[in-house]
C-alpha cells in the first residue's frame, strides 16, 4: 500500500512541477492516436485566435506562439480536444484520445482493427462498461438488448447452463444445422461456453459482425456472424489494481399459478362429471370442506409444489481482482475472478475460477511478443435427477398430495415422484469438474526498411478436461396409512456413473501485414495462413443396483447391468486469407476479401471452398460540399456483399458409406451379439452450407454529435442448407437417406440504432438511446413430397414456424355444437364447451364439413422472435450514475402444453386461469370444458394454446455511486465505486404460466432468474 | 553475423511458415467408430453381425411406439390389440381414437410398421444380393445367412400385407436415383412371394440348431409356420371373397407341414403363464423376437402393468383388457359363462373359469407378487377404503377391473429393476397357433373331421379344459375355434387381424364395451356388475385393412389408399 501511494504523490509531483520561464517560444511534437499511429490533418491553434498549424503526414507540426501563459489547443474530428499552457520552447508529444462515444472509436475486426469511421460492414460493440454492468453467470446473456442484429432468447436460468441462444440477425438454417456464431477471443476461434464463462473484467470489448464483409476473414466458419472478444492488456505506467465485489440473490421471473386442494379438487369433481355424467365424484363435500379448511394437513394436504421447489432465493457472489501496469518493454494484465452461484435448491450450486494473464514483451524495437495463459475451473454440484425429470413433476404434481409430513418425513405423492426428494441432498449428486487451460503466443516483427509491414505468428494451444459423477439414491418416502401410522416405501439400490473426458486444440497462423498512407491513399492489407487440429477422447462407465452405499465407485457395484463406452473425435481445418482495404483521402473506402478453407468434414474433392466479399463505404461529411451543413457532424453510407459458409452442419463423416456398430443388436441363445447397422446412404458431394449476404447502411451524427442514427437493411439467402430428401422419398425405400445441400432460407430486416446524450452541466449529463432489430425470414426450397396439403406445406414460410388447427372459439351450446365441423376422432366425447377449429380444407382443396388432416395450417413463425429491441438510457449526476436497460420482442409465439397449460394432464395439476373456463352456465369463458382427459378434442396442436410470446422486460437496472476523495487517496485507493442493481426486474407478457424467453412449452426447465445484486468497485 | 534483431525476425518467420509445412495427411481423418459397406462384404464375420442386425429390426408387440411421444422410452405400451373389444388401452394413446372410429392415415402404429418392415426389407435386399461374393470357405453358413434373411424379408411382408393389404414388392436394393414410387402389388402377388421365399428359405434350414447359442435364428419350421399363416389369410373372407376352397386346403396342409415337425421339434409348453417367459428348451416357440438383459429389454411390464397400491415398482397402467374378453373364458366344464348350465356365478365370477383367465389376467382377488389385488371401490369411503388397485386409487388404476399378468415378468418388477425392462421373447409364431390355423382351415376346407377336434383339444387341454364333444356343425365349430384362438391367443396381435379377416369388425369392434364394476358394501360384501358400460366403440367396414400411411401417399403418387 506504501508503494502506491509513493507512486501516486510522485506522479502528482511530477505534474505538477512548476516550469522555467522564457521569451521566444517555440513549440513542435507529433500528434499521435492511442494506439501510437501518427494523425495527419491535427489542428494546433493558438487558443482564443485562429491563427494555427496542422499537423503534416507524419503528423508533426511546429508552431511558435508569441509568449509564455499562452494556450495551445489541439482537436481534431472525432477526437478529444486537447489544451496546454505553453511556458516555455519544447516538444510537445500529444496523444489524442477518441471523443467519448465517437465514430473513432477502434473497432476490432477479423484479425485486427479499424477506427470505426473507415468500417465498411455492419459491427457493432459491446463495451466493457456495459458487460459488467449485467451481474450474469453466463456472458451470453449480457449481450440481450444492448446491440441490433443480435436475437437472444435464454432458455434457462440454471447456475452454470444459462446461457443465451444467440441468433446473428435471424434464424437462416434448419435441419440441425446450428445458428450459433462463432467466437474468438483475441483471435482464436473458441467455443461459445470459452467465451460465456469467461469473467467480464477481463473484456476489453465485444464486436459483433454481421455482415459478408466483416466475417468474410473467416471463410466457412463465418456464415452465423462473430462474436469478437479482445481481452484487456496492460499499459505501461504504474501498477493500477482493482478489485470488485458484488452479491446478490436470484429469484424466479415468474410462476405458473396452481390451484390449490380445494379448488382442485372442485374441479376435478367437475371434470370427472363431464366424462361421464353418471360418475361419483372424486371427492366427498366432507373432503372439500376439508380441503377448504385446512384442518388435519397431513390428511388433506394442499401442497404449492412450485413454491417449494422454487420459491426460494438463490445467492451469487462474484469477486475479481485485476492489476495491470508494466514497463515500455513489458506489460502486464493478470486477473483472478471467482463466481459462486447458488441454486433455488440447496442441492445445485456453481462454482467458477477465472484466471488470465496477458504478457506483452518488446523484445527488440520492432519485434513484440505476446503470451496470453487463461485458466478457468468449473465445478457444478447438482442433484442426480435431470432437470426434465425435476420439473416435469414440480409442474405435474397436484396439491392434495403431501410433500412432507408434519412429523417430517417426505411423502410419496400417488404415483409420481416426489420432487423435494429429488432434489434433496439425500438423493446422490451429480458433480460436474471442467477444466480449461487456453494459450495464445504471438511475435509481430515489424519489417526494418519496409515501413508499415509486418508479420505475425500465432500459436493457440489448448487443453480441457471434463469430469462427471453421478451417484443416484434411493430416498425414504412414506404413505400415512388410515390408522396413522406411515409405511415406507421400497428401498431401490443405488447407481453411479462416471465419464472422463479431454481434448486438445492447436491452431497456427501466419499473418503479413502492410499497412501505410501515401498521401491521400491508404493502403491496408492482410494475408493469413491458419491450420487447426481439435482432438477429444472420453471414456464412461455406469453400474448399477448397489446394495450399499459404502463405496462410491465403481468396481463396489456389481457387472451385471455395466455400461462401459469409449468416444474419440478429430477435425481440422487449413486455411488462407488475404483482405485489401484502401481509402482515398478518407472519404472513399473500399475492402475486397478472399479466404480460402479445407474441412475435413467433407469428402477430399468437396474441401476447398472460397469465400470473397466486397464492401465500400462513402464518408460524405469529409466532402468539401458538407463543411457548411453545420447540424451534421458524420455521415456515411455504406453497402457490402459477400459469401460465407457453415459446415456446423449435423453430418459427420456424410461422404462414407458407413455400417455402423450396434451392441447387443441381437441375442441368440441368450447372448447378445454386435450387430452392423447401415447408416444414411453415403452422399459423396456433401458440402457447407453457402451464405449470401448482402448489406447497406447509413450512420449520421448530427447536432454536435448528441444524435447518432445507423440504419441498415440486410438480406442472406442461405443455400445448400443439409436436408434430406426423405420428405419426399417414400418410406419403402427402406433406409436413411444422405443429407444434400438442398435446402435454401432467404432471410432479410432492418436495424436501427438510435443514441443521444447531452451534458447539461458540468453536474449533469444524460444518454438515451434504442436498438431495434427486424429479421424475418422464409424457406425457399426444403425438399418437400410433391402431394403434401398446402396448408402443412412450409416451403414460402417461415423456419421453425407452428402448424396446427385453427380454433375458432369454444362450442358455447348444443346449438353451436350441432352446427359447426368437428373431428371425426372424438364424436364421441365432444360437446358444448369443447374447441371449435376452421374448417379450412378437405381432400379436394375445399372446405368439407369435417376437421381433419386437411385443416391443419400455418399458424406463427414459432418461438424465435421477428422483432428484438433494446432501449437503453442513463443520467449522471456528479459521482451519481442511474442506467437502465429494456429489452424486448414481439412476433413470436409459444405452444404451452402439458401440464404448463392444461388442467389435469397425466393426473397433473391446474393453472388458476381454469377457473375461467365454460360451463353451460358460462358458455362464453375463455377455456374450454373441463376434463380428465388430455388426449381429446380441445388437446390437438392448435392456435387455442399457441400465445403470443411477445415481451418487454426490465433486463437491467443500476444505480452507482463513485466516491473520490482524499480519504479514498490515504488507503491507496484512487476511486471506489457502489452500486446495485437488479436483472429481469419485471417483465410485461401476454403469455401465461411461462417466462417468454423459454423454449420448452411444457415448462420443464429451470426458470430464468431475476436477479438483485449489490456490489464494491475499488481502483487502486 | 545475426544480430539480435535478425533472431527474432527469424523466430517469428519460423513460426508464421510452421503453417506451410504442415503435414500433408491433417484433413485426412477417418473414421473410428464405423466400418465402411466394402468392409462388410469382404469378411464373412461382419456379414454375420449384420445379419444380427437385421433380426435386431423386427418390430414386435413389446416396441410398437405411439408417435405423439416423442420421449425414447415411449414404446412397448401400445399393443395393437388395444384396437380391438379385449382391450381398453391408456387415455392417452392414439388407439383409444381407433375405438372410437377414427382410424386414418396418420395412424402412427401404422406409419411405424410401415417404414420398419420396409427398413428391414431393404436391409434384407442388400444382403440377398451381396453375400454371395463374401469371400469364405464356409458356403454352408452363406447359404444359412441367406436364407434366414430370405424368410425375414418374407416376414416382413407378411407383416404388412396383413395389415395394409397388397403392398409395393421391393426385392432390390433401391439406389437413390432409381424410380422410388413403385405401386403396390396384389395380395395374391405378395402371397405368392411370401410363400415362395418360405419355400426356399425352408429348404436350406434346418428345423432347429444344435448349437445353444444359434437358438432364435429362424427355422425350417418358422418358413413353414409363416407360409401356413400366410395362406390362412389368404383364404380368409376378407381375402377370398368368392371363397375358393382350395386355399383353405393349401393353408391346412401348410400348417400340417409344420405338424409334421412334431414332437421331435414342437409341442406345447405345459404352463400357460411360464410359456412367455421361458427361454430355453421352450418347444411351443416358432419364431420370436429375442430380448435379453440388461442390453436388449423392453417397458412392456411397466409399461402395461396395473398400478397395486402400495406401488414399490412403478407402472404406468396402459393395459385394462375388457369385460367383453373376460366372457369368452369358458367355464372349467367347458360352457360360456353365458351359456345355460354354465354354473357361473355373478356374484363369483371368476370360480370355475378357464385356467388361462388367471394366466392371462389380474382380477378382483388375483395373487400377485404377495398381494391381493383388489379392484372394487367403497361405497362408503368412510367405512372402507377403496381397493388396491381400484379406479379412484391413483392415476394408473384399472379402468375396467382388470389388468394384464400374460407376458409381465413379475421378476422385474421392483423398484430398481423395472425402469432397466424385461427381457421375455415376443412370441411371433407358436405352435398352439399352427393348431388353431389347422383347425380353422381343415374346418373350413371339408367341415369337422377328428383332426379338427384332436388339434383342438390338444390346445385346450393344456388349459385343463375339457375335449370338445364331436357334435359341431361347420358353422357352430368355426365359432367355437374363432372363440378358442381369442382366448389361446390373447394379447398376442392376433385379434386384431383375425376379426378383419373375418369381416367381423362390425360385429365385435362396433358397439359396447363393459368393464367390471365391482362395489364393497357397508357390510363388507362385494357386489359385481359385470356389464358396467365403459364405452361405445365405433367401426366401419372399411377399417379392415388399415390406411396406408399418409406420408407414404405424399411421396409416393402411384400409391393407391385404402378404401
Amino acid at each position: 500500500m506504501k508503494r502506491f501511494r509513493l507512486l501516486i504523490v510522485l506522479l502528482v509531483f511530477s505534474l505538477a512541477l512548476p516550469e522555467a520561464f522564457a521569451q521566444s517560444i517555440s513549440v513542435s511534437g507529433t500528434v499521435k492516436d492511442k494506439l501510437g499511429k501518427e494523425i495527419p490533418g491535427v489542428s494546433v491553434v493558438i487558443k482564443g485566435t485562429t491563427n494555427g498549424v496542422s499537423t503534416g503526414t507524419d503528423g508533426k507540426y511546429a508552431i511558435t506562439v508569441p509568449k509564455a501563459g499562452t494556450t495551445l489547443v489541439f482537436s481534431f474530428i472525432g477526437m478529444t480536444t486537447q489544451e496546454f499552457l505553453i511556458t516555455k520552447s519544447e516538444t510537445i508529444n500529444v496523444t489524442l484520445d477518441e471523443a467519448a462515444n465517437s465514430l473513432n472509436d477502434v473497432v476490432i475486426v477479423g484479425f485486427g482493427s479499424q477506427k470505426r469511421s473507415n468500417v465498411t460492414g455492419s459491427v457493432a460493440t459491446v463495451n466493457s462498461k456495459q458487460l459488467v454492468q449485467t451481474p450474469v453467470g453466463d456472458l451470453s446473456n449480457a449481450l440481450a438488448g444492448r446491440t441490433p442484429g443480435v436475437i437472444t432468447k435464454q432458455p434457462s436460468g440454471e447456475p452454470g447452463a444459462d446461457a443465451t441462444q444467440i441468433y446473428i440477425r435471424g434464424n437462416s438454417t434448419f435441419g440441425g444445422g446450428t445458428m450459433e456464431p462463432l467466437f474468438v477471443i483475441d483471435g482464436i476461434v473458441r467455443s461459445g461456453r470459452d467465451f460465456g464463462q469467461m469473467d467480464p473484467n477481463e473484456i476489453e470489448s465485444v464486436s459483433i459482425l454481421k455482415d459478408a464483409s466483416s466475417a468474410a476473414i473467416f471463410g466457412v466458419k463465418g456464415a452465423n456472424g462473430v462474436v469478437l472478444v479482445t481481452t484487456k492488456r496492460g499499459k505501461a505506467g504504474q501498477l493500477s489494481a482493482n478489485y470488485s465485489f458484488n452479491y446478490g440473490f436470484s429469484q424466479v421471473t415468474r410462476l405458473p399459478d396452481a390451484l390449490g386442494s380445494y379448488e382442485y379438487a372442485v374441479l376435478y369433481n367437475e371434470a370427472k362429471l363431464n366424462d361421464n355424467p353418471n360418475a361419483t365424484p372424486e371427492f366427498s363435500l366432507d373432503r372439500l370442506e376439508s380441503f377448504r379448511n385446512g384442518n388435519d394437513p397431513d390428511v388433506n394436504p394442499n401442497t404449492n409444489w412450485m413454491d417449494l421447489v422454487l420459491g426460494g432465493t438463490a445467492p451469487r457472489m462474484q469477486h475479481n481482482l485485476s492489476l495491470s501496469g508494466g514497463s515500455e518493454k513489458t506489460k502486464y494484465f493478470t486477473s483472478f475472478g471467482y463466481l459462486d452461484e447458488d441454486g433455488l435448491y440447496s442441492s445445485l450450486n456453481y462454482r467458477r475460477y477465472n484466471v488470465r494473464t496477458n504478457l506483452d514483451i518488446q523484445a527488440t524495437s520492432t519485434t513484440k511478443i505476446s503470451v496470453d495463459l487463461s485458466a478457468r475451473m468449473e465445478n457444478k454440484q447438482s442433484p442426480p435427477a435431470s432437470i426434465d425429470n425435476i420439473f416435469e413433476h414440480t409442474m405435474r404434481n397436484p396439491p392434495i398430495f403431501p410433500a412432507r409430513f408434519s412429523n417430517g418425513l417426505l411423502a410419496a405423492p400417488g404415483v409420481y415422484p416426489n420432487p423435494l426428494a429429488l432434489i434433496s441432498e439425500e438423493s446422490g449428486y451429480n458433480r460436474n469438474s471442467s477444466n480449461y487451460f487456453l494459450s495464445n503466443f504471438q511475435v509481430v516483427q515489424q519489417i526494418p526498411g519496409v515501413e508499415g509491414l509486418s508479420i505475425k505468428g500465432v500459436l493457440a494451444f489448448d487443453r480441457n478436461f471434463n469430469y462427471n459423477k453421478i451417484w443416484n439414491q434411493w430416498v425414504p418416502l412414506y404413505i400415512r396409512n388410515a390408522d396413522g401410522t406411515y409405511t415406507v416405501s421400497a428401498q431401490s439400490k443405488s447407481s453411479l456413473s462416471k465419464g472422463y473426458g479431454e481434448g486438445q486444440g492447436l491452431e497456427l497462423q501466419g499473418h503479413i501485414n502492410y499497412d501505410r498512407r501515401f498521401g491521400k491513399h491508404g493502403i491496408s492489407a492482410l494475408a493469413l495462413v491458419l491450420q487447426k487440429e481439435n482432438q477429444g477422447t472420453g471414456i464412461y462407465g455406469a453400474r448399477n443396483s448397489y446394495e450399499s452405499s459404502a463405496l462410491q465407485i465403481l468396481n463396489f457395484g456389481p457387472a451385471l447391468n455395466e455400461v462401459l463406452s469409449d468416444g474419440e473425435s478429430k477435425t481440422a481445418l487449413r486455411s488462407a486469407a488475404f483482405r485489401l482495404n484502401y481509402d482515398f483521402d478518407g472519404k472513399y473506402l473500399f475492402q475486397a476479401s478472399l479466404r480460402r478453407d479445407e474441412s475435413e468434414n467433407f469428402a477430399p474433392k468437396e474441401r476447398v471452398g472460397y469465400f470473397p466479399a466486397f464492401s465500400a463505404g462513402w464518408l460524405i461529411t469529409r466532402e468539401s460540399f458538407m463543411q457548411n451543413v453545420k447540424f451534421v457532424d458524420f455521415l456515411k453510407l455504406k453497402a457490402s456483399y459477400g459469401t460465407l459458409g457453415s459446415d456446423r452442419i449435423p453430418s459427420r463423416f456424410g461422404y462414407y458409406n458407413r455400417y455402423n456398430l450396434v451392441p447387443n443388436a441381437y441375442p441368440f441363445g441368450g447372448v447378445p451379439n454386435t450387430g452392423l447397422t447401415p447408416g444414411a446412404i453415403a452422399n459423396e458431394n456433401l458440402t457447407w452450407e453457402t451464405s449470401i449476404k448482402m448489406d447497406a447502411g447509413i450512420e449520421a451524427k448530427l447536432f454536435k454529435n448528441q444524435l447518432s442514427v445507423d440504419f441498415t437493411l440486410f438480406k442472406e439467402r442461405r443455400k445448400d442448407i443439409l436436408a434430406t430428401r426423405s420428405l419426399s422419398v417414400p418410406l419403402s425405400f427402406g433406409a436413411a437417406l444422405p443429407s444434400e445441400n438442398i435446402g435454401i432460407v432467404e432471410n432479410k430486416g432492418l436495424e436501427l440504432v438510435l443514441n443521444h446524450n447531452k451534458q447539461l452541466s458540468a453536474d449533469w449529463s444524460y444518454f438515451i438511446g434504442g436498438n431495434f432489430t427486424y429479421a424475418k425470414n422464409k424457406i425457399i426450397e426444403a425438399a418437400e413430397a410433391s402431394n403434401i396439403p398446402e396448408g402443412k406445406r412450409i416451403t414460402g414460410r417461415p423456419n421453425g414456424g407452428y402448424y396446427g388447427y385453427k380454433a375458432v372459439g369454444i362450442f358455447r351450446d348444443a346449438a353451436d355444437y350441432a352446427a359447426s365441423p368437428k373431428p371425426t376422432a372424438f364424436l364421441n366425447s365432444t360437446g358444448p364447451g369443447d374447441i371449435k377449429y376452421e374448417d379450412i380444407s378437405g381432400p379436394n382443396g375445399i372446405p368439407d364439413g369435417v376437421i381433419d388432416d386437411f385443416d391443419i395450417t400455418y399458424l406463427g413463425n414459432g418461438t424465435l422472435p421477428q422483432i428484438l429491441y433494446g432501449i437503453n438510457g442513463g443520467v449522471n449526476f456528479k459521482g451519481f450514475e442511474l442506467n437502465f436497460l429494456l429489452q424486448g420482442a414481439a412476433q413470436s409465439q409459444q405452444l404451452l402444453t402439458q401440464n404448463a397449460a392444461w388442467a389435469f394432464h397425466n393426473g397433473g395439476r391446474v393453472n388458476a386461469e381454469w377457473l375461467d373456463r365454460w360451463t353451460p352456465a358460462r358458455p362464453d369463458a375463455p377455456l374450454p370444458r373441463l376434463t380428465l382427459n388430455t388426449n381429446g378434442n380441445n388437446y390437438l396442436v392448435s392456435s387455442f394454446w399457441l400465445q403470443n410470446s411477445s415481451y418487454i422486460r426490465l433486463k437491467n437496472v443500476e444505480f452507482a455511486y463513485t466516491l473520490k476523495n482524499k480519504v479514498l487517496t490515504k488507503i491507496g485507493a484512487k476511486n471506489l465505486r457502489i452500486y446495485a442493481q437488479g436483472q429481469n426486474l419485471f417483465t410485461i407478457t401476454d403469455l401465461l404460466n411461462l417466462d417468454p424467453e423459454n423454449t420448452n412449452g411444457i415448462g420443464r426447465y429451470y426458470p430464468q432468474q431475476k436477479t438483485y445484486t449489490f456490489g464494491v468497485n475499488i481502483q487502486f | 553475423m545475426i544480430n539480435k534483431k535478425h533472431k527474432w525476425l527469424i523466430g517469428a518467420l519460423m513460426l508464421a511458415t510452421a503453417t506451410f509445412s504442415c503435414k500433408k495427411d491433417l484433413l485426412d481423418i477417418k473414421p473410428i467408430d464405423f466400418v465402411s459397406d466394402v468392409a462388410v462384404f469382404q469378411d464373412i464375420t461382419l456379414t454375420n453381425q449384420f445379419v444380427n442386425d437385421i433380426y435386431g429390426s423386427l418390430l414386435s408387440g413389446f416396441e410398437r411406439r405411439d408417435f405423439g411421444w416423442t420421449e425414447g422410452w415411449a414404446s412397448g405400451f401400445s399393443l395393437l390389440d388395444m384396437m380391438t373389444d379385449d382391450i381398453e388401452g391408456h387415455n392417452d394413446l392414439p388407439l383409444n381414437k381407433v375405438q372410437a372410429g377414427d382410424l386414418n392415415s396418420q395412424f402412427s402404429e401404422g406409419t411405424q410398421m410401415w417404414a420398419a418392415n420396409y427398413a428391414l426389407i431393404r436391409k434384407a435386399n442388400t444382403l440377398i444380393a451381396r453375400i454371395d461374393g463374401v469371400p469364405t470357405t464356409n458356403t454352408a453358413l452363406k447359404a444359412r445367412l441367406k436364407a434366414e434373411t430370405k424368410f425375414l424379408r418374407a416376414f416382413a411382408y407378411a407383416e404388412l400385407i396383413k395389415a395394409f393389404g397388397g403392398v409395393p414388392l421391393i426385392t432390390v436394393e433401391q439406389g437413390v436415383n432409381d424410380d422410388l414410387e413403385v405401386p403396390r402389388n396384389t395380395y395374391a402377388e405378395c402371397v405368392a412371394f411370401i410363400v415362395k421365399e418360405c419355400d426356399e428359405a425352408a429348404a436350406v434350414l434346418a428345423p432347429s440348431y444344435p448349437d445353444a447359442a444359434d437358438l432364435g435364428r429362424a427355422t425350417k419350421g418358422a418358413a413353414l409356420a409363416l407360409k401356413a399363416r400366410t395362406l390362412l389369410f389368404y383364404a380368409s373372407p376378407l381375402n377370398n371373397p368368392g371363397n375358393t376352397l382350395s386355399r383353405w386346403d393349401d393353408a391346412a396342409k401348410a400348417a400340417q407341414q409344420v405338424m409334421a415337425l412334431a414332437p421331435a421339434t414342437y409341442s406345447l409348453y405345459p404352463d400357460y403363464y411360464q410359456l412367455f417367459m421361458t427361454k430355453t428348451g421352450n418347444k411351443e416357440v416358432i419364431f420370436a423376437k429375442k430380448f435379453a438383459r440388461p442390453g436388449r429389454t423392453h417397458q412392456t411390464a411397466w409399461m402395461l402393468h396395473m398400478s397395486i397400491r402400495p406401488n414399490p415398482w412403478g407402472a404406468w397402467g396402459a393395459f385394462h383388457a375388457t369385460q367383453n374378453l373376460v366372457d369368452s373364458y369358458e367355464m372349467k366344464n367347458g360352457l360360456l359363462p353365458d351359456q345355460p348350465g354354465s354354473g357361473y356365478d355373478e356374484q363369483n365370477p371368476y370360480a370355475n373359469r378357464d385356467s388361462r383367465l388367471d394366466r392371462s389376467m389380474l382380477f378382483n382377488g388375483s395373487q400377485f407378487k404377495g398381494f391381493t389385488v383388489e379392484t372394487f371401490q367403497s361405497a362408503d369411503l368412510s367405512v372402507f377404503p377403496d381397493g388396491n388397485a381400484a379406479e379412484r386409487t391413483n392415476g394408473d388404476r384399472t379402468k375396467t377391473g382388470y389388468g394384464l399378468r400374460k407376458f409381465i415378468d413379475d421378476r422385474y418388477l421392483t423398484s430398481d429393476a423395472v425402469y432397466q425392462g424385461g427381457d421375455n421373447d415376443w412370441i411371433y409364431m407358436r405352435y398352439a397357433e399352427v393348431l388353431l390355423n389347422y383347425a380353422e382351415a381343415r374346418n373350413e376346407f371339408s367341415g369337422p373331421d377328428g383332426t379338427v377336434y384332436d388339434a383342438l383339444d390338444a390346445v385346450r387341454a393344456r388349459a385343463g379344459q375339457p375335449a370338445l364333444p364331436r357334435t359341431f356343425t361347420q358353422a357352430t365349430l368355426r365359432d367355437k375355434i374363432r372363440n378358442e384362438r381369442r382366448v389361446e391367443l390373447c394379447f398376442e396381435e392376433h385379434r386384431v387381424y383375425d376379426v378383419r379377416r373375418w369381416k367381423l369388425g362390425m360385429t365385435y369392434f362396433n358397439g359396447p364395451i363393459y368393464r367390471m364394476n365391482i362395489i364393497k358394501n357397508a357390510d363388507g360384501t362385494l357386489t359385481y356388475n359385470r356389464r358396467a358400460l365403459l364405452e361405445n366403440r365405433v367401426y366401419k367396414e372399411s377399417y379392415n385393412l388399415f390406411p396406408i400411411p399418409q406420408i407414404e401417399i405424399e411421396r409416393n403418387r402411384k400409391l393407391t389408399p385404402n378404401p
